[in-house]
Formats: C-alpha cells, sequence, structure tokens
C-alpha cells in the first residue's frame, strides 16, 4: 500500500467521534501541563500513561500524542504572557514574546507564535509521513550491531550536539543507564544491582524517574524563586489573529530556516529545547536587525516556536521508525508502547498498519485542533495562572505522587519519586541535563542486548561495529559527536595559538 | 549564601563516582567478563560503572577550578524549599500506612493554610473537593484503585 493509501486509512481510524474527543481531551490536558511551572510535557504523559493501559494503543497513543502537541503549546502562552516559561523549550520564546505582550501587543505576540508552531508542526508531520516508511524500511535490514551504532549514536549526539556540560551529558547518560540495569537480567535471569531488596527485582521504572525529576525537582525549585504570576491579559480578538498570521508569509525564510533546524534536531535526540536555542541564535546572527531581538522582534518568536514544535513532532519519527526516540517526552511514548504490548522499531510498520498511520494521522488534526483550543482558550488558562501558587503547587505534588503509585501500584514507586525529586532538584541547578538520563534508561536495556548479541555474533570482536557500511558509518559518526566537544576545543586552542592577537 | 556552588559541584561528583563504585562493584558479583552465553551478566554495567567514575573525576577536576563566590542556594531560598519539601517528605511516609487519600488531604489543606493564608475552613472545603475529584477520575472514571488505609476501611470505602 502506498503511504498516500495508508494515510487516508489512518485519517478513518483517526477521525472517529471517540478519538476525535480524546484529542480534545488530550490538548486541553496538555495546555493545562504546559501551562503549569513545575509539569510539563515529560511528566504530564507519564501520569496519563498509568491510565491508559487498559485502553487500545491507538487511542492510548492519540491521547498521550494530543496531550503531548497541547503542552508544547501550552509552554508558549505562558512565555509571552506571564515572562515565565512553562516548559524548557519555550524559554527562548520569552526573549522577544514577553516584550512584544508589554509593548501592548499580546494578541500579535500570541497569534505569531501559535501560527509559526503550527507550521512547524505541519512540516514535521508531513517529514514523519513521507519519511517514517522508507526509514523502517531500511531499518527492517538491521541486525544487532546497526541497532547498537544506532543507540550508540543516539547517546553520543546528547554529548556532542546538546546544549550542556559535555562530561555532565555524560554522566547522566551512564547513571540512566545503570539505573536501566537494576533488576533481573534478560539474558541470564541473574538479579543485578537490588542488594536482596525485593522491590527493586521489578527494576526502576523510567515513568518514576520522571515524574520526581522533572515534577518534584521542578516544584521545588519553582518555590524557591518565590513565584509571583504578574500576567499580562490578553483578550483575544479574531480580527487581529487573522491579521498577524495573513502577515506570517513575510517572514518565509525565518520560517523555513526554524523549521529545518528543529526537523534536523528532533530526528537525531536533540530535542526541541535544543532546537529552540539554536533556531533563535541562528535567526539572530543572520537578521539584518539583529540590535532589535530581545525587544519583541517578529523573528524572535517565529524562530524558536517553529524549531520547538518541528522538534517536538518529529521527535516521533526515529521513535515510529527505528525506536530511539528523539526527546525526553517522546522516551516516554516509547515506553508506553512496549508497555501496550507493541514493539517500537521497523517491524511496527508491517504488523501494526492502523495503529502507525492512524497516530500520523491524528497528528495533522490535533495540532490543528491544538491551533485553534490554545487560542480560545488563553483567558481561561491565564485565569489559573493567577491561582495562588500555594494551591497549584501543592496540588501538582499530590498529582505527581499519585502518579507515581498508580504506575504499579507501588508505595517503593512513591518514595523513589521523593529521592528523584531531590536528584532532580541538585541536577537542574547544577546544570546536569534530565533528558539523556531518562532516554538511557528507556533505551538501556535494548542497547544492553543489542551489544551482547553483537558480542556472540562477532565472537567478542568490537570489529563487528565497523562490519557492514551503515553500522561502520553510525559507530563512526557517534565516536566523532562524543568526541566533538573534545575536538573543537583543541581546534579552537591550535588557531588561537596560531593567529597572533 | 548558605553553600557555595562550588562545594556542590565538588560533592555531587563524588556523589556520582560513588554511585559508579556501587554498580562497578556489584557487578563483580556477577560475570563480567565471557560467559556461557556471550558477555556475562555483569560485562555491560561494570564498564559503565568504571566509566562513570572517570567522568564524574573529570567534573570533579573542572569544579576545582570554578569561582568561589558563586551561590548554590541563600538561607532564605533554601528555607522556601524545604518549606515545601518537608511536607512533602512526611506525606510521601505516611502514605504507606494511612493510604493514599488522607494523608494527600491533610498536606493540601495544611499548605494552604500555611502558605496561601486561608482560613481553616477554606484550606478544609477545598482540599476536600480535590479529594473527591482524585476519587472520581481514578476509582470511577479511569478504574484505577489508588492505596486506602484504615480510615477508609471504617468508613466503608474499598
Amino acid at each position: 500500500m502506498s503511504d498516500f493509501a495508508s494515510l487516508l486509512v489512518g485519517f478513518q481510524t483517526a477521525l472517529s467521534t471517540y478519538h476525535v474527543a480524546l484529542m480534545i481531551g488530550g490538548v486541553l490536558l496538555g495546555i493545562l501541563v504546559g501551562v503549569l511551572p513545575g509539569l510539563g510535557a515529560p511528566n504530564g504523559v507519564s501520569l496519563l500513561l498509568p491510565l491508559t493501559f487498559s485502553m487500545d494503543p491507538v487511542s492510548a497513543i492519540i491521547l498521550l500524542s494530543s496531550m503531548y502537541w497541547g503542552a508544547l503549546f501550552g509552554g508558549s502562552t505562558t512565555s509571552i504572557l506571564f515572562n515565565i516559561p512553562g516548559e524548557p523549550s519555550s524559554v527562548a520564546t520569552t526573549f522577544d514574546g514577553y516584550p512584544m505582550a508589554k509593548a501592548g501587543k499580546p494578541t500579535e505576540a500570541l497569534a505569531t507564535a501559535f501560527s509559526a508552531a503550527g507550521f512547524g508542526a505541519l512540516v514535521g508531520v508531513v517529514l514523519v509521513t513521507l519519511l517514517a516508511n522508507s526509514i523502517a524500511g531500511i531499518a527492517l535490514r538491521f541486525s544487532s550491531p546497526e541497532y547498537f551504532a544506532v543507540y550508540l549514536l543516539a547517546f553520543c549526539s546528547f554529548i556532542g550536539m546538546g546544549s550542556g556540560h559535555p562530561l555532565k551529558t555524560a554522566a547522566a547518560l551512564l547513571i540512566g543507564l545503570s539505573l536501566a540495569a537494576v533488576g533481573m537480567d534478560t539474558v541470564s535471569g541473574e538479579m543485578r544491582l537490588t542488594f536482596g531488596y525485593d522491590p527493586l527485582v521489578k527494576g526502576v521504572t523510567f515513568l518514576v524517574a520522571v515524574i520526581g525529576l522533572f515534577g518534584i525537582g521542578e516544584i521545588l525549585i519553582t518555590v524557591e524563586q518565590g513565584l509571583k504570576f504578574d500576567g499580562i491579559h490578553a483578550k483575544i480578538d479574531l480580527a487581529t489573529v487573522f491579521r498577524t498570521m495573513a502577515g506570517m508569509p513575510r517572514y518565509w525564510l525565518a520560517l523555513v530556516r526554524s523549521t529545518l533546524i528543529g526537523c534536523w534536531m528532533g530526528i537525531t535526540p536533540g530535542g526541541p529545547t535544543a532546537a529552540s536555542f539554536m533556531s533563535y541564535g541562528v535567526a539572530r546572527r543572520f537578521s539584518r536587525r539583529p540590535e532589535r531581538f530581545g525587544s519583541g522582534e517578529p523573528e524572535g518568536i517565529i524562530s524558536p516556536e517553529a524549531a520547538d514544535h518541528s522538534a517536538g513532532v518529529s521527535a516521533l519519527l526515529p521513535m515510529l521508525a527505528l525506536g530511539v526516540p528523539g526527546s525526553a517526552t517522546a522516551a516516554v511514548m516509547m515506553g508506553g508502547l512496549m508497555i501496550w504490548g507493541l514493539q517500537p522499531g521497523p517491524m511496527l510498520f508491517t504488523e501494526q498498519h492502523d495503529f502507525v498511520w492512524g497516530l500520523i494521522a491524528s497528528m495533522y488534526l490535533a495540532n490543528v485542533v491544538a491551533v485553534i483550543l490554545v487560542l480560545a482558550t488563553v483567558p481561561l488558562f491565564s485565569a489559573i495562572l493567577r491561582v495562588p501558587f500555594s494551591i497549584i503547587g501543592p496540588l501538582i505534588v499530590v498529582v505527581c505522587l499519585t502518579g507515581a503509585y498508580t504506575v504499579s501500584n507501588s508505595m517503593f514507586d512513591v518514595v523513589l519519586a521523593l529521592i528523584f525529586g531531590v536528584v532532580g532538584y541538585v541536577f537542574k541547578k547544577l546544570d546536569y541535563p534530565i533528558a539523556p538520563l531518562v532516554l538511557a534508561m528507556v533505551l538501556g536495556d535494548k542497547a544492553e542486548d543489542a551489544f551482547r548479541q553483537s558480542m556472540i555474533l562477532s565472537n567478542g570482536s568490537l570489529g563487528i561495529f565497523w562490519s557492514t557500511a551503515i553500522a561502520g558509518t553510525l559507530t563512526t559518526l557517534a565516536f566523532a559527536l562524543a568526541l566533538w566537544p573534545l575536538l573543537s576545543r583543541l581546534i579552537g586552542w591550535m588557531s588561537a595559538r596560531r593567529v597572533p592577537v | 549564601m548558605l553553600a557555595r556552588r562550588r562545594s556542590i559541584e565538588l560533592g555531587t561528583a563524588v556523589a556520582v563516582a560513588i554511585f559508579g563504585g556501587i554498580v562497578a562493584t556489584e557487578s563483580l558479583g556477577h560475570d563480567i567478563g565471557w560467559g556461557e552465553a556471550g558477555p556475562g551478566a555483569g560485562y555491560f554495567p561494570f564498564r559503565i560503572g568504571l566509566l562513570l567514575i572517570a567522568v564524574s573525576t573529570g567534573i570533579f577536576i573542572q569544579s576545582l577550578r570554578m569561582d568561589r563566590s558563586e551561590s548554590f542556594v541563600s538561607a532564605t531560598e533554601l528555607r522556601a524549599s524545604l518549606a515545601v519539601f518537608l511536607p512533602t517528605a512526611a506525606l510521601v511516609a505516611l502514605m504507606p500506612w494511612l493510604g493514599c487519600y488522607v494523608p494527600s488531604f491533610v498536606y493540601l489543606a495544611y499548605m494552604m493554610r500555611r502558605h496561601g493564608d486561608f482560613s481553616w475552613l477554606r484550606s478544609i472545603a477545598l482540599a476536600a473537593v480535590v479529594m473527591a475529584v482524585f476519587f472520581l477520575v481514578f476509582e470511577i472514571w479511569f478504574r484505577v484503585p489508588l492505596a486506602k488505609g484504615p480510615i477508609e476501611s471504617m468508613l466503608g470505602i474499598y
């Protein structure tokens, strides 16, 4: 079946009344977690996941992915109206979004952000539609060495391309890999790192880690800053919205460039946060009026928003086709797939045809739904932020702890979530990145299995990772990325010596 | 300034190294080399543990050169976080004994009264409404039962 025919079948699945209702519900919940500081897309999806265990996988993924899109939009609303990024990926939107809103143009700022975001998201979905099948086709020929190379590349690209400190990124990855090893070894059945303690036998669930690291940790930091919400009142009038949207084509260059950056960062696991910062930086460097950045320049809103959303959407492409998620939220969703009994990766395209294309079709609809809903609900959600944090904060804590309990009805998980909360607080303040830790926890077992199987195939020779063209290219690229921070420093040092100052 | 960022950086690097040490040491109890079916159960974690020690040593050395004047947390900031953290820790400690509902209700009412300047009556009423919504969403709508304690069974709620 051609991709287009598959997509049409997908639309039949996605357009049922039940699924459209799930999209609306998911988007609204997503906007809510996106708006609330301390709750974001990764832990919003983690909290909702246990409630979907009994659902049909297509319906469950539509609900969770719609929540993701909603959260991406909700995060921008607070960035613009309150100067508080609801999501880490919308930090760059505050730079120009808030000044523009403060200068008496909140509707223009919001409409600019949402149209750019919607454009980025749609290009991302088109990319997923066009490429997913062919990438899955290539990946069908992969065996364990290629898979290990893909995982290695995912880990190393965090070190080489992430915005964080390379050694701290490496530490976060290794901690995630260690935590993934806790519990029963899938090959030998031996108990690893359990220290004879029964609750550890089933391992440390990444969902609990996400809830603690992103949720509780974030709350502790938020209260420390003594948050006071001083928002700008925005009444959305449709005439201004349409006028702003009609003016968007003027910024086609910024839109296209930011979307390309976003898609690239989403497919390679750089993630939406890195994408939005990179796109903002690039926009300022190439702008003819860089001095206006930071004071309400439309391109300063368009660039991070388009990149953020195209990265968020295209992060699902490697998750579906290769089983390697491109962002923390995609990692959580991939964990969900495994819990529902689906194996992410190329086989999904042959065995779970309806699931894959139902999801892809729902991504078109849900993003349109999200743009409309987020515009319609701006007054409602900015009213929620005026509720004192002394109510919202404790409420988020209770939701997080209850969510940790529902993952596997275990009180031990609740304690773990609190411990992860403290770790998240310290890591966040010391700039240890958290997304690589989560990705490593989700992929740890798969990476280890792929490694051990490759070793068996080759009788213990590491040369197997260079035995085929694909594996060799990926492995070499991975090492190059891991060593890139060191290399770039060396090059900088050498050129500084050569050029007399 | 209550704690220097540099001290916390160094302390965290040491903690990460100890964690790596624990992972590597525990792996020694398994086969860290070649077993009957390829690499043993300890092969992967042992090397991960060693890498963690190496990486955190690198972070430690880099942190030694850090500016000593940068603050990690001030007394006011720490007091604000502890005002949330300590009641939360108490909530986590009580949940295994009393279930999810009762401790969460007490926690919410306390936090609103203590930090939100609401009257006791309003705090309790709000917390009760929240818990009722929880009950509806989890137990009835999604059919995910939350833990219940002796007080619920006394009231006949299962």
